[in-house]
């Protein structure tokens, strides 16, 4: 098992596994979304071919109103 | 509104309307709507917030503003360090698809006043990948010089703290800012409680206003929205009409020759 933190909460997985897995695993269906790794933006195009592993940080953010 | 005569440009671009504003704390979509037609403006501002999964709530929010032509400025609103700030910027640049960025990096709890170190180090950052930086920053001068030398054609001082409604808190700081960088496009963020204090900012001399909460938050947002619309186009035309200068003394309007009881002849 490894640990990963995803919007502030720990979260357990059975190894690594793609980006595109672990967010569709998570039930994200929006398609206005974007998503960092470890402070590092993530295309939309490099979901699939991009790995989440072992202490990794992720960020999924969404539009909202703000000053 | 700008006219060709007072064309308003904006990082390149140019704007229908010297006002911005913010997107937040309305008391519904339908009236914030209604607010941002009534100002007019082009520019708003939005932010990114942490998405919860299985959200199947409606984006309508979003789907309207995305296809209503408003250019959107996102924010990096609550950031705490550069590193928070470049990343929101970096995710805001893939969300939305703009190179621009309302730079915040926020100091204080309390007063929400900027970090200046923070700031000057994302800005840094951001620039050199290509953004186009709006950093919100205080009336320092020294600040605003190296956010300037670093390539920023915009600033954004603020009035007072972020939704204080206490106006300006230093409007000689902030006119010392517009002798001292003539070419810079200044425009007054944070703090803005009153039309008055949107129209003091642009007799100032500054470029443009950003301001949410007075209009938020006004008894009738949509009334208040149009109500700065004009605060701001007024202090524009009395800045560009040449506002007098301010006396230690009276000057009589009247003239004193002539004046009936007055001591010597008029034959």
């Amino acid at each position: 098992m490894i640990e990963i933190i995803i919007n502030g909460q720990t979260k357990q997985l059975e190894g690594p596994e793609t980006l595109e897995h672990l967010l569709k695993q998570l039930g994200y269906q929006q398609d206005m979304l974007a998503v960092a790794l470890n402070h590092s933006v993530v295309p939309k195009s490099l979901h699939r071919s991009t790995l989440v592993g072992a202490h990794d940080h992720i960020e999924v953010v969404s539009p909202m109103a703000g000053g | 509104m700008p006219t060709l005569e007072d064309a308003f440009t904006l990082a390149g671009t140019s704007c229908s309307s010297r006002l911005l504003m913010g997107t937040a704390n309305y008391p519904s979509p339908d009236i914030l709507k209604a607010a941002l037609q009534a100002a007019g403006v082009e520019i708003i501002t939005l932010s990114l917030r942490r998405e919860a999964p299985r959200n199947n709530s409606s984006h309508g929010f979003w789907d309207y503003l995305r296809h209503s032509g408003y250019r959107i400025l996102p924010n990096t609103a609550g950031c705490r360090s550069a590193q928070e700030a470049v990343t929101t910027a970096m995710l805001g640049r893939e969300l939305f698809g703009t190179h621009w960025v309302k730079l915040e990096v926020i100091g204080n709890d309390r007063t929400l006043a900027p970090d200046p170190f923070g700031l000057v180090e994302a800005t840094e950052q951001l620039i050199e990948c290509g953004f186009e930086v709006f950093p919100y920053t205080t009336e320092d001068l020294t600040v605003a010089r190296r956010l300037v030398d670093l390539g920023c054609r915009i600033i954004m001082p603020w009035g007072s703290p972020i939704g204080s409604g206490q106006g300006i808190m230093n409007p000689q700081a902030l006119k010392e800012l517009r002798r001292q960088f003539p070419d810079v496009t200044l425009i007054l963020d944070a703090g803005i409680g009153k039309v008055s204090h949107a129209t003091l900012a642009m007799e100032l001399g500054f470029d443009g206003v950003l301001l949410n909460t007075a209009i938020a938050h006004a008894e009738d947002p949509i009334g208040m929205a149009s109500a700065f619309a004009q605060g701001v186009h007024a202090g524009r035309l009395a800045y560009r009409s040449g506002l007098i200068e301010e006396r230690s003394h009276a000057q009589a309007s009247t003239p004193e020759f002539g004046r009936p009881f007055s001591p010597g002849a008029l034959l």
